[in-house]
């Protein structure tokens, strides 16, 4: 065949195989022409080629040379579209002179491009081909998969793993010592059922990675399973039959249980480290998975598989962490932490609610002017009684189990003449009449800066009740907070044509309680005696409301109002409660429970009425005084603290 | 050519002699301009007072006083008012002072300095700190003497030609050396039968910090003394030596100018047209007020005072 003439074949077709290479010319031959299609010799004057058949006479376009790559034929397509463009506008200018070479270089465009096809599919064969060739040539290089070869390298492996296991035995390395044969057992098995022995050679990478979990102290079981899981997932991906079946799985489980895995990675990674980082990385990865479960587009049974799997798992962390991971396991504590931290945030999240709402209360209140404000003094220093660290021993105990929770009383800076009182109870939530025993003792008396630790210790946890229980601390203490107005008071006369003082701010004693107090405009105007209205002084508002955002008011035992020398207070609230023209009105008793009402609702505002007895005095002999009203409030607060606790069994 | 450049460097050097060389004019200051400003008595708390104190300590504080403006100041009284409860004190609390008004030969004006002492009596209960203001005022007699140069034109039917002047607003900026001030004058020719009446309209306002009261209260308003105080302003205006018809007194507005009429006496109406002066002259009484917070502090532990 080699050097034969073509039998068939039309005019530009390109040749399918590579072509032969036409018959040398004699150096003294007759003058010949070349074939532009073959490149073969023919005699001159020859109107077809004795090679490939192609007419020899015309414009003939020379086709493609099978050789051509794939980017000259694209060169030269591109060369060629321009000249037929370039000839087609000649032949328009010429008014159709050059018609002929338009004609023949647009046939010879016609065949580059077909030539062009051919490349590009003779290319893509020819790289199948050379991948087929090379996996032949892999299998020729190490033979074919005799039964010799196939238990030959796995016996390799099954000495090595001997050896290996015998010397991590004698250095006392027990635990990597069965892991190495255990993976060369592994090994051998995954590559004899995949007849692909050196796939299972991957196995080894077993011991080498819990080699490296010993080197770091993190050998647990949980990690030796994570790590085989790992090795296995990878050896499965080698794996033409298995790689796309475990893309998958994967695909699908990252997806679905995505919110698990990232809750779960994130405290085994705090265990780990045995650093408790800032719960605010877990709950972004949170949020950010959950925005991907809602946003990406995946089949509807995927997604709804999704939000049941993360509900269903948080809702069993939520109400049964003990299900997560044995009790006081590093990896419970972690879980548990995290847990506590988003239920501590949810309380932020109440507790701002709270503010919020308090806000727009006190808002509306100083709008219809039912509300005083006030300041408060020393704000930047601490201040108040804290229950700290509330914790239980044991989170599930037996009904015949003692419940043991305990905590830290803390007392900030308090600035009083006497020391601070400070009884501490616990009792189950809801059930006041079930109360735990405190030690070392219920009743504290502190003066500034002291923390002392308590525990709230219930005998038997059966009297708790079964099933998850919260027991709650409480903290009460009588407290007084202060509160001074400053005023200014003139002579009606001469108010009128002087500029306004701006109202000055109540100040009030650091505290639970906030005091608000408020005398109208300033300066107070002192009528005289010729005057209608003279007699009445300004009405004094009082506003109490809560300055901690933890607690509440319990009970208010005392209210002191004490207005400025030559002033009375005639009555509060338009009860004539206070003795009469006295400076001072002291309020206690039923008094109180009538002015404040059981339970107390907070804020409350009270009005004092004044009276002017002697607008001399309150002036002594100046053209304006500066005087203070001054409240003082003695209170019991609380604040509670709990802690959850759950009671197994059977109650008798 | 050399000629003409001779000549020139010669004109040139003699037109450099007088300002230039030591045997030259010598340049006359000018002089203070006594009459402007808006301030009268300046008060002001000293910083060596001491406004820090600690509880049961005693203070002694002082008051710069400077008399900033044009008018004397003689028999002001003055007042320390303070939280009595908290701050008590020990010298007497009230009492006279007079300053010299800017001059001629006392540009800056009269200087003087009070001294006054207090004590702390305690705390409120609860309280580490607290803050209670002391008050400085000052009531005393005060004067304003504006003048302004207006165009009074007879011929309100425009037929001379010619004029020396044209009415129209004459605006009185910077202030009179007093802290009330008149702004603005407006002259307005009335016609009244065969006359033409000149009117003034004069805009006064107080631009000062204080605040203004009659001047026969004056100093009783730094006293404990039942008075009834208005922002009323004396006034008084003359034209070419005689005096206008003015109002009184005059209530200021607690915002803004206070506008007060005053009337001359009425031209024939074929009088020339003229400029001339006006002059016009506020009593009133003026209080000034300081105010010194002074913070009182407790040691740790400190006991009652």
């Amino acid at each position: 065949m080699v050097g034969a003439p073509p039998v068939n074949g039309s005019v530009g077709a390109p040749p399918v195989a590579p072509p032969s290479p036409p018959p040398q010319a004699p150096p003294a031959a007759p003058p010949q022409i070349t074939c532009p299609n073959c490149t073969g010799p023919n005699p001159a004057g020859s109107a077809v080629c004795q090679w490939c058949g192609s007419n020899l006479s015309g414009p003939v376009a020379k086709p493609a040379p099978a050789g051509e790559s794939v980017e000259d034929l694209q060169r030269k397509e591109k060369q060629l579209k321009r000249e037929v463009v370039g000839s087609t506008i000649m032949a328009v200018a010429t008014e159709g002179a050059t018609a002929g070479e338009t004609a023949g270089k647009a046939a010879q465009l016609k065949q580059t491009e077909e030539a062009l096809k051919e490349a590009k599919k003779r290319e893509s064969e020819a790289e199948s081909r050379k991948n087929s060739a090379e996996s032949k040539l892999a299998t020729a290089s190490t033979g074919p998969l005799t039964p010799k070869k196939l238990f030959a390298q796995p016996a390799m492996v099954f000495v090595i793993s001997l050896v290996l296991f015998l010397y991590l035995r004698y250095i006392k390395m027990n635990s990597i010592a069965n892991w190495v044969l255990i993976s060369g057992l592994i090994s051998i098995i995954i590559g004899i059922i995949f007849k692909e022995p050196k796939k299972g050679l991957l196995f080894l990478l077993v011991p080498l990675l819990i080699g490296f979990l010993n080197m770091m102290n993190l050998v647990t079981p949980a990690n030796s399973i994570i790590v085989v899981g790992f090795v296995s997932m990878l050896i499965l991906l080698t794996f033409e039959k298995t790689r796309e079946f475990v893309n998958k799985v994967l695909n699908v489980g990252v997806y679905v249980a995505g919110g698990v895995l990232i809750f779960w990675l994130s405290a085994w990674a705090q265990v780990q480290i045995g650093v408790s980082y800032p719960h605010i990385v877990t709950t972004t990865l949170m949020i950010a998975y959950f925005s991907f479960v809602l946003f990406k587009k995946e089949k509807p049974a995927i997604k709804f598989s999704a939000i049941v799997v993360n509900i269903l798992f948080f809702f069993v962390i939520f109400t049964m962490p003990t299900i997560i991971a044995p009790q006081d396991s590093a990896f419970y504590n972690s879980v548990e932490s995290q847990r506590a931290a988003w239920v501590d945030m949810l309380s932020g999240v109440g507790l701002m609610g709270k503010e919020i709402y308090k806000g727009a209360q006190m808002q509306y209140y100083t709008a219809i002017g039912d509300y005083e404000s006030g300041v408060e003094a020393e704000q930047q220093k601490p201040l108040g009684v804290f229950l700290d660290n509330i914790g239980i021993s044991s989170k599930m105990v037996q009904v015949t189990d003692s419940i043991n929770a305990f905590g830290t009383l803390r007392v900030e800076s308090f600035k009083t003449a006497q020391p601070v009182d400070v009884s501490v109870r616990c009792y189950v939530k809801d059930r006041e009449n079930v109360e735990g025993s405190i030690s070392p003792t219920a009743k504290f008396s502190v003066e500034q800066y002291e923390s002392q630790d308590i525990d709230c210790i219930f005998p038997e946890a059966g009297d708790v009740g079964v099933g998850p229980q919260v027991i709650d601390f409480e903290a009460s203490f009588s407290f007084t907070t202060s509160a001074y107005l400053k005023s200014y008071f003139m002579e009606q006369s001469r108010i009128r044509d002087l500029r306004r003082q701006e109202n000055p701010v109540a100040v009030f004693t650091g505290g639970p309680l906030m005091i608000g107090l408020g005398a109208g405009q300033q300066p107070v105007a002192l009528l005289d005696k010729s005057q209608p209205g003279f007699g009445s002084g300004p009405t004094l508002g009082i506003t109490f409301d809560k300055n901690w955002l933890e607690g509440e008011l319990l009970n208010v035992t005392r209210l002191n109002i004490s207005v400025p020398s030559g002033l009375t207070v005639n009555d509060v609230d338009g009860r004539k409660i206070c003795p009469d023209k006295s400076q001072n009105c002291v309020l206690e008793g039923d008094a109180l429970k009538r002015l404040f009402g059981k339970p107390i609702v907070l804020p409350k505002t009270i009005r004092v009425h004044t009276g002017i007895s002697d607008p001399a005095l309150v002036l002594s002999n100046a053209p304006m005084a500066i005087q203070s009203f001054k409240v003082g409030v003695e209170y019991v607060y609380v604040i509670r603290k709990g802690v959850e606790v759950i009671v197994t069994g059977v109650s008798s | 050519m050399r000629k003409v450049l001779f000549l020139l460097l010669f004109l040139v050097a003699c037109q450099m002699v007088p300002s230039q060389l030591p045997f030259g004019k010598q340049q006359v200051k000018a002089l203070p301009n006594i009459l402007s400003g808006t301030s009268a008595l300046q008060a002001s708390f000293n910083k060596n007072s001491m406004s820090n104190i600690y509880m049961c300590q005693q203070a002694n504080v002082f008051v710069d006083l400077k008399n900033a403006g044009a008018s004397n100041i003689s028999g002001a009284a003055y007042i320390f008012i303070s939280e009595e409860q908290y701050l008590k004190p020990l010298d007497k609390k009230s009492g006279v002072f007079s300053l010299e008004g800017k001059s001629l030969y006392n540009p800056n004006g009269g200087i003087a300095q009070l001294s006054f002492k207090l004590e702390n009596k305690g705390l409120p209960p609860q309280l580490e700190s607290y803050s209670s203001p002391l008050i400085f005022q000052a009531c005393y007699k005060y004067q304003t003497v504006a003048n302004a140069q207006i165009c009074i034109d007879p011929d309100i039917s425009n037929l001379k030609r010619g004029k020396v002047c044209s009415v129209q607003p004459v605006s009185l900026s910077g202030g009179q050396g007093a802290p009330v001030a008149v702004v603005r004058v407006e002259p307005l020719m009335v016609p009244e039968k065969d006359k033409v009446k000149p009117m003034l309209a004069v805009y006064v306002k107080n631009l000062g910090d204080g605040a203004v009261i009659s001047q026969e209260n004056a100093e009783l308003a730094c006293s404990g003394k039942k008075v009834t105080l208005s922002s009323t302003v004396a006034l008084r205006a003359e034209m070419f030596g005689v005096e206008l018809d003015c109002p009184d007194s005059v209530r200021l507005e607690p915002q803004g100018e206070t506008r007060i009429i005053c009337s001359s006496t009425a031209l024939s109406s074929s009088a020339d047209t003229f400029s001339t002066v006006l002059l016009v002259q506020l009593d009133y009484g003026y209080v000034t007020t300081a105010v010194l917070p002074v913070s009182i502090n407790a040691i740790a532990e400190q006991k009652p005072c």
